[in-house]
């Protein structure tokens, strides 16, 4: 763009080196025709050029040399130009009446309309690297955007302030608006009860609401203050109801899942919904669940950790997490018979068993043992008791590795068929790949390993018949105790359980101490049952 | 046992409590559900912990902050005023607007205390700005505003039930007795130097109470104060209650009972009757290593006299049975402590 060609005017002073947009409008000043073609626009230059110069005289770096040898080119390494220029730019743009004059004579205006039309737009040379236009916008948009939101609450709001009230009071005007009220006439009221004392003789047991930490996630109290969100919960806790009717609870949005449970039990326990809850909150979880009450079981519980509002569902289910019906697991009992060697794990029955049952059992066992290990040569003494060769097979071959097909007990009675590997050191869990049906494509089995130090417990839980049994296995997981069902004859389940309360009782790790101490503290009916007190209670 | 249905102001018994959580809270107070919760925010960022103590003074109270310093209900239960940093804030009780409906302003630093002439006439408070001011609610032309200055912040005010005549307490130990009818003033200095955090007169105006940041708790006897008599205070006597600082200090509204609460954890219970101890409410823990679990800041007594309510830093605040000093409920929810209360109880008969 040559600007000469379009000036028509005396150019000698200046040199024109590249023809930026600050440099025609430093041309302009140092015309000296004020030509009223230019009109509006000359001003509106004018007016940037002294904005501009302002700026220049700071930086001042500009020179222009009368023999239009040399020339300088300016810039500006604050960005403070391109940072005015963008403004003007745009106020340019708005202000850019020339296009509209026609040809009246001014060649600025009528030769070029496209070069026009360039001159008031963004010049490519400046541009902004560092997008100060941008991030400026948004900072005031943002802190806009706050100030009005706080001043339409404060319209709402009734704003006083304080007066002075400059006249001095006369004393009448003291005595008449600060008068002495004769407080002795009172009405009688001592000997009758408040109504709070009343309410509470009503309902005395409030307090023991054993999910109060929670009630701090409730958001009924806080909705258009904090963000809340609102959910429907299914409680299918009880079979005898035809309907379930969802409770509403109102959440605050940063509650986490976990949190959000306790909330529900608080909430339930408060309304005083019965059948009562488990006191411990882990013992549920949520899953989805459809409008009508329907627990969607293809997706897993949602996890404890997760913050609630990451989640869109609206309608959740609360549900016991193992809840499988007819497995509440019974413990085992076993007598613990200590011998020079080891122990012997006996097990019996039921809490009532005498000690002649125990002991007839256990001279069973060894002459059994006896028998089978006759053919080994030994000689053993039927007298010696101290001597159970049984046990010391058992308890050395407890710790080898054995593996057993059984199948795996799932949610809802589906079963996976896997391989059981039992060692001193680790429980196995692998799955068989050739599963049966089609319908149960949906349950993935990965293979679980699990550390002997985790285990917590082993326990038969039903005993249906020679061929069917079904055992539990307790281990520890992420601060969780997990429990695992398998089912296979009975003689297996019998094997296996003997087998890692064996491995349980010689490693006496603590997740199985803690675990028994928890179990203990739940007030359970299932207590432990040995002769050797002292080890016990110096695990627990 | 459903959270209220109805407003706040509804119910006959009203319980709020505030601190430094930036919201006051209202419960069901015998069910301990946390029914309704309004914003008290502040355009200035609040600090991270709740105050200590200023050297020789009494506790520090932020510049600043979103803290509410005081709560109070007034007569007519129709609002409740939250006194904060340079402003007082009235949130509607008869309705659920989670933001203040009249915001009063103009004074500058925290208002420590604030109260109402029975009728609603006006408004008093009290501040760091060392005045004491009285703001007329009803007239346009404040016929009722005034201004009462002291050398020293303010702590507390209180009300004498003559409606007549404010009790003004402040950091340099002094308490101010401002007649209002007739403008004269006369100061008592139980123990000079020592800030007075907390006065109060029982509804019987037989006694007032003042308590300090020695722990120490001063009663006086009041006669006159109706008509053209007096007031006039007679030292009773001198408790030493606390071995920390004493925060408040309240009379029951039957006045056999005078509560102080303190920075040493505990709320005691005294008769009026010999001043003898009746009953310590402790937060403290049987732990003998576990420092302190909070102070408590504030309490009120239900209208029978038969429980009170306290307010701790260890951010709750509890229901008690005074004779027994069993916790009969705990209202939880706060994030930060709680430092201030206000209880509206209703007998029956």
């Amino acid at each position: 763009m040559d600007l000469s060609k379009q000036c028509n005017l005396n150019w000698s002073r200046i040199k024109i080196v590249h023809c930026t947009k600050l440099d025609k409008i430093l041309c302009i000043q140092n015309m000296n025709h004020l030509d009223s073609v230019f009109g509006f626009d000359f001003l509106f230059c004018l007016f940037v050029w002294v904005s501009l110069s302002a700026v220049f005289v700071v930086l001042g770096t500009v020179s222009m040399e009368q023999d239009g040898e040399k020339s300088h080119v300016t810039s500006d390494d604050t960005g403070m130009c391109e940072m005015v220029l963008i403004d003007h730019d745009v106020d340019l743009e708005k202000f850019n009446p020339s296009s509209t004059y026609g040809d009246s004579g001014s060649e600025t205006q009528g030769s070029n309309g496209e070069t026009q039309g360039y001159v008031y737009s963004q010049s490519v040379d400046i541009t902004s690297s560092w997008d100060f236009g941008i991030r400026r916008r948004s900072n005031t948009a943002q802190r806009l955007e706050r100030l009005r939101k706080e001043r339409q609450n404060q319209i709402k709001c009734k704003n006083v302030q304080w007066k002075d009230r400059n006249t001095s009071y006369s004393a009448e005007e003291l005595s008449s608006l600060f008068e002495k009220k004769n407080f002795r006439v009172k009405s009688p009221c001592s000997g009758k009860q408040s109504i709070l004392s009343v309410r509470l003789e009503q309902c005395p047991l409030q307090l023991n609401n054993p999910f109060n930490e929670y009630s701090k996630f409730d958001g009924k109290g806080h909705v258009g203050t904090t963000a809340t969100k609102k959910i429907d919960v299914y409680l299918p806790l009880h079979a005898s109801q035809d309907k379930l009717q969802p409770m509403t609870v109102v959440t605050i949005a940063n509650a986490k899942v976990h949190d959000l449970i306790g909330l529900i039990c608080w909430q339930y326990t408060s309304e005083g919904r019965e059948p009562k809850l488990n006191d411990n909150v882990n013992a549920y979880c949520l899953h989805i669940a459809e409008d009508d009450g329907e627990v969607d079981t293809d997706f897993p519980p949602l996890d404890s950790n997760e913050p609630i509002h990451k989640f869109g569902f609206s309608t959740l289910a609360l549900v016991e997490k193992y809840s499988s019906p007819g497995l509440a697991a019974k413990q085992s009992l076993f007598v613990r018979i200590n011998a020079a060697h080891g122990f012997s794990l006996i097990q019996v029955d039921s809490m009532k068993v005498t000690m002649k049952d125990i002991l007839q059992k256990a001279l069973k066992r060894r002459k059994g043992s006896q028998r089978g290990s006759g053919s080994r040569g030994e000689e053993i003494s039927e007298e010696d008791p101290q001597i159970d060769i049984a046990t010391v097979q058992d308890m050395l071959s407890s710790h080898h590795y054995k593996s057993f097909k059984v199948s795996m007990i799932h949610r809802l009675r589906f079963t996976t068929d896997v391989q059981l590997g039992i060692s001193g050191d680790k429980v196995e869990i692998d799955p068989v790949t050739n599963q049966k049906a089609s319908t149960k494509f949906w349950i993935k089995q990965k293979p679980i390993s699990i550390d002997s130090e985790l285990l917590c417990a082993c326990d038969l839980a039903e005993e249906k018949s020679p061929s069917h049994a079904i055992f539990k296995l307790t281990y520890l997981s992420n601060h969780d105790y997990k429990h695992l069902y398998f089912e296979s004859d009975a003689a297996t389940v019998n094997e296996i359980v003997l087998k890692v309360n064996y491995i349980l009782e010689s490693r006496a790790s603590t997740a199985r101490a803690d675990y028994f101490a928890q179990k203990q503290r739940k007030l359970s009916r299932r207590t432990s049952f040995s002769f050797q007190k002292e080890k016990k209670s110096g695990q627990q | 046992m459903n959270a209220a249905q109805g407003t706040v102001g509804s119910d006959p018994v009203i319980l709020a409590t505030a601190g430094y959580d930036h919201t006051v809270r209202f419960w069901q107070a015998h069910s301990g559900i946390c029914t309704r919760t309004v914003q008290h925010q502040d355009s200035v960022s609040s600090p991270a912990a709740p105050p200590g103590p200023l050297p020789g003074g009494g506790p520090l109270l932020s510049p600043g902050g979103a803290q509410v310093n005081a709560l109070e209900i007034t007569p007519d239960r129709s609002m409740i005023a939250a006194a904060g940093y340079q402003h007082i804030r009235m949130y509607d009780l008869n309705s659920n607007n989670p933001n203040p409906v009249i915001n009063y302003d103009g004074v500058s630093k925290n208002i420590t205390s604030v109260g109402f002439h029975e009728d609603g006439r006006w408004m008093y408070t009290g501040g760091e700005d060392c005045m004491a001011r009285i703001w007329d609610l009803r007239s346009r032309n404040l016929q009722c505003q005034r201004i009462f200055q002291v050398n020293a912040p303010i702590n507390c005010v209180c009300l004498h039930p003559n409606q007549a005549e404010l009790i003004v307490g402040d950091q340099s130990g002094a308490i101010h007795i401002w007649d209002l009818k007739t403008d004269h003033n006369e100061q008592l200095i139980p123990e000079p130097e020592v800030s007075v955090n907390s006065v109060h007169i029982d509804p019987d105006a037989s006694y007032m109470a003042a308590v300090n940041s020695s722990g120490n708790c001063y009663v006086w006897n009041l006669t006159g104060g109706i008509g053209e008599e007096v007031t006039q205070l007679i030292p009773k006597t001198k408790i030493p209650a606390h071995n920390r600082y004493a925060l408040q200090c309240k009379f029951s509204p039957d006045s056999t009972l005078l509560a102080t609460c303190s920075a040493d954890q505990t709320c005691k219970i005294w008769r009026t009757s010999n001043f003898s101890l009746m009953t310590e409410l402790s937060i403290k823990s049987n732990n003998p290593g576990e420092t302190s679990r909070g102070w408590m800041w504030d309490c009120a007594f239900s209208g029978d006299s038969q429980y009170i309510v306290t307010a701790s830093s260890d951010n709750l605040a509890r229901l008690w049975c005074v004779e027994t000093g069993e916790i009969k409920r705990e209202y939880s929810g706060h994030q930060k402590a709680v430092v201030c209360l206000a209880f509206n109880d209703s007998v029956l008969g």
